[in-house]
């Protein structure tokens, strides 16, 4: 039990790393991202209300998105992401409580949030089973989950490499955020495919 | 260094080990679970709440 704590304890570490060394240069994809997904960012903020947590704030591209009166949350693993997520919010003339943690260990009572959000990222999350339950636990209920991602892994041809490569990385295989949002206990209320089925665009609750 | 955070932030506050709420020690600019003997640091006016990065205590 220890040995694989500290075995996905690395593996964690270099996620920040990685994520720490991409921080500078990751806002030159926005043009890119804008076209292939339109304002999804800000439809999905949009929905938010109350306390809100943001799982992986990363540059903090959504932070001027939110409604008045949202109350901003943002949690990520790098603090280089969350200097830049700090001057963000600085930008957008909002307070937003910034934490650097762990998605798979949420850092908040249970039942703390009426909103989480979590864009692009739950991808690079080496369990997104344990994270999923970890939004869950951390939502109140009739809480609303809000996720976009890309799911290019659990799409043909690639599908067939995702097991292996998720053993070699020592990892369960990643699957489509809707159906682990499903299994791990949200009602969908919304899910939409976009780009040609590459990415989805999920609004789910945790049941009341 | 003095950490300064409003009671609201350490209202939902936990420790990622046992959930338990943490307490601001000011002198030492860390937050500290009693429960799971851990405390966790603030840089840069963030608390970094990774087991990974705490302190054992007592």
């Amino acid at each position: 039990m220890e040995q694989i704590r500290s075995e996905r304890d690395d593996q964690t570490e270099r996620v920040r790393r990685r994520w720490d060394r991409m921080a500078a240069g990751y806002d030159r994809g926005a043009g890119l991202e804008r076209r292939l997904l339109g304002d999804s960012r800000g439809l999905l903020c949009g929905l938010a209300r109350g306390r809100t947590l943001e799982i992986a704030v990363g540059t903090g591209r959504n932070l001027d998105r939110y409604p008045d009166g949202v109350q901003v949350t943002g949690l990520d693993l790098s603090p280089g992401m969350l200097a830049r997520a700090a001057r963000a919010a600085a930008g957008a003339g909002r307070r937003v409580d910034l934490r650097e943690g762990d998605a798979r260990r949420l850092p908040f009572p249970d039942a703390s949030f009426d909103s989480v959000v979590c864009t692009l990222a739950l991808c690079e999350i080496p369990d997104q089973a344990t994270a999923v339950d970890e939004m869950y636990r951390v939502l109140r209920p009739g809480g609303a989950l809000l996720l976009l991602d890309h799911v290019e892994y659990a799409r043909m041809p690639l599908r067939l490499f995702e097991r292996r490569r998720a053993a070699r990385r020592g990892r369960p295989p990643r699957r489509r955020p809707v159906e682990v949002a499903v299994e791990r206990g949200f009602a969908v209320e919304r899910h939409d495919r976009l780009v040609l089925g590459f990415f989805d665009r999920v609004v789910a609750r945790r049941p009341a | 260094m003095t950490a300064k955070i409003d009671d609201w932030l350490l209202e939902i506050l936990a420790c990622p080990e046992s959930k338990a709420p943490l307490r601001l020690d000011e002198e030492a600019g860390e937050l500290v679970c009693d429960e799971s003997g851990l405390a966790y640091p603030i840089r840069d006016g963030i608390p970094v709440l990774l087991v990974d990065e705490a302190r054992r205590i007592g």
